[in-house]
């Protein structure tokens, strides 16, 4: 990490200086990484690709911004859990829209989708083995980005705080929450299933 | 916490993830061992979050960062980022500039030099031009006729006083010969004009008295040999047959267009 981080500050410097190409060797270093925790967060592999991109054209653009002695790689991991939460966003709001439209094309007020799954949802989830998929649809986008970031990613109260930019104990309650819903859900999918 | 006091989920989570304090990790670890209620449902939930999502994302091969890179390539935008600071290395002078510096002097006299001589080989040649095209003969530069204003008003005054003239002159007298031959030649052309517009306007009482004064001014200008007696009686004689003097006289009282109508005409008799 050591080494990486002293080549991640020599190449931030040349990117800095205009050598733009530089910045490829950062994409190529740090894209997997950012990946999976896309993935985690999106649960979808085109949105998890669009996360990355979009987190890496952020930090070009912010790439002034990053203090030298920072490493990197967490730089840019926070700025990738903040694409994803965007993504998630989105994603619900266009849920909301699609249903709304659904239920009453000439109503303009946007309805916000009832994420639970209905029986044959279940039945086919639980075949394959995507209860916890499922349960997670219960969580919010700060909810399931704080799990992910617990459960997943290893991160601790601190580093969660910071990615999320929010107080540790808010952090560390958003966490609790999140294992809490996700548990009902899972004890209902149990049974259905 | 006591023995009798039970651990809360959120207690129980914070054990999982091993975030609660050192000394109430311990503390609950210990009541985990003695209450049995506890231990099973912290078992339940260590249970849930083991085997809740095991998610793992899919693998991605070695190339995915180069992949990655020709996307965020594409997408970013054309400038690098501005650096905060990047100094402008300092000038100085060097040894070696002296050559580049007594190059671009050398230039500079070699094209002012160049400009000197074209600018005196232009000059002179100018001259030349000059001399030879003061040496040819000048063509006769074409001369504008002369073109005076007439007013029908005036015309008819002047036509009158004319024929009073000749009327009164003496066929005995040679001294009244040129003055009305002159005055003729100097109506004829605004006569002509204002015949012609009379004809094209069909005032047929003006056309035809200023035709018969057309007659009358031809005869007089251009009489072979100058006026002698018998030209002159002849003259007076078709005049008075004629009325001229009355119908002039008519014409230049009666007609309301006599000040308003203007003409431009050439003068020595051609229009």
């Amino acid at each position: 990490m050591g080494n990486m981080g002293q080549d991640d500050r020599t190449t931030i410097q040349a990117v800095l200086a205009g050598d733009r190409n530089a910045y490829g060797s950062l994409v190529i270093r740090h894209s997997r990484m950012l990946f999976r925790l896309a993935y985690r967060m999106t649960g979808n592999e085109a949105d998890a690709d669009d996360v990355v991109q979009e987190a890496f054209l952020r930090g070009f653009q912010k790439l002034e911004t990053f203090e030298a002695r920072a490493n990197f790689g967490t730089w840019i991991y926070r700025i990738a859990v903040h694409c994803a939460l965007d993504k998630l966003h989105s994603r619900r709001r266009e849920l909301a829209r699609q249903v709304s439209e659904e239920n009453d094309p000439e109503q303009d007020a946007v309805q916000v989708a009832d994420t639970a799954p209905g029986p044959e949802q279940l039945t086919f989830s639980a075949e394959i083995g995507t209860l916890g998929e499922l349960a997670m649809q219960a969580l919010t986008a700060m909810e399931r980005t704080a799990f992910v970031l617990r459960h997943m990613e290893d991160r601790n109260t601190d580093e969660i705080a910071a990615a999320l930019n929010v107080a540790p104990n808010t952090a560390k309650q958003t966490v609790y929450r999140a294992v809490q819903k996700m548990r009902k859900r899972l004890a209902i999918l149990r049974v259905t299933a | 916490m006591t023995q009798t006091e039970h651990l809360n989920t959120e207690v129980l989570v914070e054990m999982y993830y091993d975030e609660a304090a050192p000394g109430q990790h311990e503390s609950a670890r210990k009541h985990l061992q003695d209450c049995a209620e506890c231990a099973t449902a912290y078992r339940g939930l260590e249970n849930d979050l083991k085997t809740l999502w095991t998610l793992e994302a899919p693998e991605r091969g070695e190339d995915y960062g180069a992949q990655m890179w020709r996307r965020v390539a594409m997408a970013l935008p054309a400038a690098a980022p501005s650096p905060r600071s990047v100094p402008r290395p300092a000038w100085k002078w060097r040894p070696w500039m002296w050559m580049g510096l007594s190059y671009a002097a050398g230039c500079a006299v070699l094209a002012s030099s160049a400009f000197y001589v074209g600018a005196r080989w232009e000059h002179r040649q100018h001259l030349k031009r000059e001399a030879a095209r003061a040496a040819e003969p000048q063509p006769a530069a074409p001369q504008k006729p002369k073109v005076v204003v007439v007013v029908l008003g005036d015309h008819l005054d002047r036509s009158e006083r004319l024929l009073v003239e000749l009327k009164h002159a003496d066929p005995e007298s040679s001294e009244q010969d040129w003055p009305l031959r002159d005055e003729a030649r100097g109506l004829l052309a605004a006569n002509q004009v204002f015949r012609d517009d009379a004809e094209k306007s069909g005032d047929e009482t003006m056309a035809q008295a200023l035709d018969k004064l057309q007659q009358l001014l031809e005869e007089l200008a251009n009489q072979p040999g100058g006026l002698n007696a018998a030209s002159l009686e002849h003259l007076q004689q078709q005049m008075a047959n004629e009325g001229l003097l009355f119908k002039v006289r008519v014409l230049r009282s009666k007609n309301p267009l006599r000040d308003a109508s203007v003409r431009v005409v050439a003068n020595g008799g051609k229009v």
